[in-house]
């Protein structure tokens, strides 16, 4: 059989290296310096600036994490924090200058403004730029801010929740990294009993070589509430390593729900190390949406924490590592209340070398009576010199429980291949078709012109591979 | 005279180093309704396979031609694009893929047109109609926890849109219980158009009574070794396979 | 999180001697059987497995190496088929309360051979061994191990199993006793066609701990695993399954598959499966499950309306789980010591 004959990714849409002015940056390697002029040109209050500095002493203090991706050519210090451009916050699209308008626009921002969505939160290069909340929020109460001002708008709020219950800057090296340099991100909070009918979304890009996306999401859901938020990020090719470390923090009080969904499409040259965890409360319910393409290498592990009774938690996601990529992601979802439920499916795709894992934790507590959990786990393997790996972890300390987990590794069958031929299709097609019926459960899961995006994405990493 | 749609030269065919069609003869003409009959093992099902192009079968020697066209060497969906289909023994589930989604891409591409909508919608109604299924098929993965019978209906289904010039039923009668079998039958019947040829590949030959064919062929060791016209079935039922064999 | 379990956690043993395994159905002559004791020096077959990993943890291996006061060594001739079973027993008592066994099976090319491993009695004691299986090609090799040793027994058992060309070994492990018990079970399938297949069982009750690891090495094409573990947990037992399937890059073809089912009889225990599966090969079968729960309420109304009463029941659904695998044992004796004496025994308290 002939070798595949593989293109690289078209990404030219993406591919946008504007002449935008950087109106400051922070000189290269992290430092009390760095940190304390990151909190000075936010003009933040001094608590969060202490509060910076004390995560920086325990990044300093903690070592690199040794499982997972293969981190040994990261270099922290190199990585340029924060950049400003010289756009201020704005509130209507109109009045964002014309170069940043022009990217947005490519990436099709307007559309989706024009869609009826509800507002959109745009990071460019760690700073929010365009940022419009429709009416109809404002009046529910919703709260739909971008981090930075809602830090000095609603210090209350943010003080009680802000890295404190949930991920703490002691989790892990990276979320102290991100403690003590984050900017930008976006603050949702939903009073009790609101529904928001569309979805929030956030979307922001790193444009600048080297320079890093610490962004921070905290959406808190009051009691009986709903609501659906996504976030789907980009950035161009550059050579030096890119490093994404954001963190997502949900709290779904009781009865309430979140929806949160991602595509993530990181530059092939980015590090991925993104910390996301969600608290529900009793009846709560969490979904997580997920679709991980791009990047060089990626480590996530949405987490769910059922801490009141009848909490559910639901994973869906899909994951696509192509050459040189190594996606090491999973699920973790943590029992510890009666009468909860959880679901995973977590599929992956790997081609041309890619390395795919599924790292899983699901774990029930002795509390977790009548706790219910399955997991599934497929691997879809477009070649023999790719990889799947599949590592869960299964802990149940109580007896009152209905625990299923199935995993499966395979390729797309000649057999499947001969008989979408036999209906027409070309070898090509056959196999896009195969692989879109594959990830059909997240695409069914996400907003249309997600879905359409991803799809879009898919048919792309395909392209060129012949048999 | 009717003209001929199919012929088959001398065809050797190979699986996994077996050869299982050694020297294979065959025509069919068009409109006609050919029954292939033989004891298993005998090529029947590689028959099939190798007229729809299955890159597992390899010919070693031999020519399909397709309307004059020598074909051999032409890819699966080229020979779809041709007007040949082939309802599988065992059709493939493909997860995530609705039946409707499924069969509106194929029809697409083998018709070389875009169907309307409502044209789809139409043909679906009464095809599914035809086929005693419930609409609720349309939105259903394909062939995904179809149960054999479903499944044999949702390959005449790809059928009845497709409207191939050869239609090759692989052993359609197993797995049908008698209701169904005169179901698909029937509905295969009502789609035949006058220049449609079928080629039937039975076990038993109940389908036969539906399906009344113009020519039976025995495929035995990996050739045709007797043609006949329909009472050559009677001749088989009594006498088997043994009195051909024996015979030739 | 979870740990396996290590040589740090137990009271190490000081060396002692062990005399009182016993070899039964001795009566073939295509089979030679001597004792690791007394061999001169290890076989060369042997001597090249260095360095395949295997085993619980390096200092398991490392201590049955140097001071191993048992085992045997069995080589079973070509084209040999030895039918009736080859059992050792394995007796451990006060005297003998520390059992350091080096076990080498090798069966020649097209040999057939069944060998049952029992490791029982005593009530404190020791065990920590290594079993090594040569099966070359085309032999068939079929192991039984049984573990029902004393309460107070510390029991460590690291097995390495190489099978050769269209050869097949089929494997179980029937868990009942000790205190701790761990075992690992190493499989390369390093030539095609190879076959290797497992049905094993435990029981855990009051505060036993098991450690259970099966890692299938697929390394040549059209090789198949199949491997089925299954067990309950009562009172505060703790049980750790690791099953990795790992498929090598050229191993076309390969079908692996593996399940774990445990049932979950008292609100104290703790069961942790990590079920694995590493592939570098596309053109393959893989699939694992795992589940865990309680006894189906359905099943066991069913089973009280007619007469049974609700331990009486449970008993019943856990032999439900268990028999199968326990009567797969081709030696009659010991099974019915282990349905009537072990699983009776410790269900119904």
């Amino acid at each position: 059989m002939k070798k595949p004959d593989i293109k690289e990714i078209d990404f030219s849409i993406y591919d946008v290296k504007d002449n935008v002015k950087y109106e400051y940056q922070t000189g290269k390697g992290l430092s009390k310096e760095v940190v304390l002029e990151i909190s000075e040109q936010k003009n933040e209050p001094s608590w969060m600036r202490d509060f910076r500095l004390k995560a920086l002493e325990i990044y300093q203090k903690m070592p690199m994490p040794t499982w997972g991706v293969d981190l040994s050519q990261l270099d922290i210090d190199s990585i340029i924090a924060y950049i400003r451009p010289s756009a201020k916050m704005q509130r209507s699209w109109d009045e964002v200058p014309e170069e940043i308008r022009r990217t947005f626009e490519r990436l099709g921002i307007p559309e989706a403004e024009r869609k009826a969505l509800a507002g959109v939160g745009a990071q460019y290069d760690s700073e929010v730029v365009y940022h419009n909340i429709k009416e109809s929020l404002t009046q529910q109460g919703v709260i739909f801010e971008d981090m930075d001002t809602a830090v000095k708008k609603y210090p209350d709020i943010i003080k009680e929740y802000f890295m404190t219950k949930n991920v703490t800057p002691y989790d892990h090296k990276f979320v102290a990294l991100h403690a003590a340099i984050w900017s930008g991100g976006t603050f949702v909070y939903v009073p009790e009993g609101v529904k928001v009918e569309v979805p929030l979304q956030a979307y922001f890009r790193m444009n600048a070589p080297g320079s890093g996306q610490f962004e921070h999401t905290l959406i808190i859901a009051d009691k009986g509430s709903e609501v659906h938020f996504i976030e789907g990020c980009s950035a161009p090719q550059y050579t030096v390593s890119n490093l994404h470390a954001g963190c997502v923090e949900l709290f779904v009080n009781e009865g309430a729900r979140i929806i949160y969904s991602t595509i993530e499409n990181w530059s092939k040259n980015t590090y991925n190390l993104n910390t996301k965890r969600a608290i529900v409360e009793k009846d709560g319910i969490i979904e997580w949406i997920s679709g991980s393409f791009g990047s060089h290498k990626t480590m996530l592990y949405p987490a769910s924490i059922l801490k009141g009774e009848g909490a559910k938690a639901e994973y869906t996601g899909v994951t696509f590592a192509a050459k040189g990529q190594h996606l090491d992601t999973g699920s973790k979802m943590i029992h510890l209340a009666p009468h909860t439920s959880s679901k995973v499916l977590a599929k992956s795709i790997s081609k041309d070398g890619g390395i795919s894992s599924y790292r899983g934790l699901l774990k029930i507590g002795p509390n977790a009576e009548g706790a219910k959990a399955s997991v599934q786990c497929e691997g879809l393997m477009l070649d023999d010199i790719s990889r799947s790996d599949t590592m869960p972890v299964i802990e149940i300390e109580n007896d009152n429980v209905d625990i299923g987990h199935e995993a499966k590794v395979g390729r797309i069958s000649d057999e499947q291949i001969f008989y979408l031929m036999s209906r027409g299709l070309s070898e090509d097609d056959a196999r896009a078709m195969i692989v879109r019926g594959f990830v059909e459960p997240i695409a069914k899961a996400l907003p249309l012109e997600y879905a359409v995006e991803m799809n879009r994405l898919i048919k792309l990493e395909l392209e060129g591979a012949i048999g | 005279m009717r003209e001929t749609l199919l012929e088959i030269k001398d065809l050797h065919i190979e699986v996994e180093g077996k050869y299982i069609l050694k020297g294979l003869n065959l025509t069919i003409k068009k409109g006609e309704i050919h029954a292939i009959m033989g004891p298993n093992g005998g090529g029947k099902s590689t028959l099939c396979n190798s007229i729809m192009g299955n890159p597992k079968y390899k010919v070693t020697s031999g020519q399909i031609l397709f309307e004059g066209e020598d074909i051999t060497n032409l890819k699966v969906n080229e020979r779809a694009k041709k007007g040949i289909f082939l309802s599988f023994q065992y059709p493939e589930e493909i997860p995530g893929i609705t039946v409707d989604n499924f069969i509106r891409t194929s029809v697409n591409i083998v018709t070389g047109q875009n169907v309307s909508m409502l044209q789809f919608a139409k043909e679906m109604k009464n095809t599914l109609e035809l086929l005693d299924m419930n609409s609720e098929y349309r939105s259903r993965y394909l062939n995904v926890g179809f149960s054999g019978g479903e499944k044999k209906k949702a390959e005449i289904l790809q059928m009845a849109f497709l409207k191939p010039k050869l239609v090759m039923l692989d052993e359609i009668d197993s797995g049908l219980d008698i209701d169904a079998l005169k179901v698909v039958a029937e509905a295969v019947k009502k789609l035949k158009s006058e220049d449609m040829s079928i080629l039937i590949v039975t076990h038993y030959n109940r389908i036969l009574d539906y399906l009344e064919p113009d020519v039976i062929s025995v495929l035995m060791d990996g050739k045709i070794v007797k043609s006949g016209d329909k009472d050559l079935a009677k001749i088989l039922e009594e006498k088997g396979y043994d009195f051909v064999r024996n015979g030739v | 999180m979870w740990k396996r379990v290590s040589m740090e956690e137990i009271q190490q043993p000081s060396y002692k001697e062990y005399t009182s395994a016993v070899i039964k159905n001795l009566s073939h002559d295509t089979v030679k059987i001597k004792e690791t004791k007394k061999l001169a020096g290890l076989p060369t077959e042997i001597l090249a497995l260095r360095d395949k990993a295997f085993g619980i943890e390096g200092k398991f291996i490392n201590m049955v190496r140097d001071f191993y006061n048992a085992g045997f060594h069995i080589e079973i001739s070509q084209n040999s088929n030895v039918e009736k079973p080859i059992v050792i027993d394995y007796i451990t008592n006060e005297q003998n309360d520390t059992l350091i066994d080096y076990n080498i099976i090798e069966a020649e090319a097209n040999s057939q051979v069944t060998i049952v491993f029992d490791y029982n009695s005593g009530t404190k004691g020791f065990h920590n061994g290594i079993t090594q299986v040569i099966a070359k090609e085309g032999s068939t090799v079929n192991i039984v191990k049984i573990q029902r040793l004393g309460d107070e027994f510390n029991d460590f058992d690291n097995n390495l199993v190489i099978v050769g060309k269209n050869a097949m070994v089929n494997w179980s492990n029937v868990v009942i006793g000790s205190k701790v018990s761990a075992f690992d079970v190493a499989v390369y399938l390093d030539e095609v066609g190879g076959t290797f297949t497992s049905k094993s069982i435990f029981l855990g009750v009051d505060s036993q701990k098991y450690d259970m690891a099966y890692k299938v090495y697929h390394q040549a094409p059209k090789t198949t695993s199949s491997v089925d573990l299954k067990g309950a947990l009562k009172g505060s037992a703790k049980a750790t399954f690791i099953g990795n399937i790992d498929i090598k890059k050229g191993a076309k073809k390969a079908k692996a598959e593996e399940n774990e089912t445990v049932l979950l009889l008292d609100k104290t225990v703790k069961s942790v499966a990590i079920p694995a599966l590493y592939c570098g090969e596309d053109d393959v079968q893989a699939n694992h499950s795992a589940s865990a729960g309680q006894i189906d309420e359905d099943k066991l109304y069913y089973v009280m309306s007619r007469g049974f009463s609700l331990e009486e029941a449970r008993l019943l659904m856990v032999q439900a789980i268990l028999n199968p695998v326990i009567d797969l044992i081709p030696y009659d004796p010991v099974r019915e010591i282990i349905i009537k004496g072990h699983i009776g025994r410790r269900i119904i308290k």
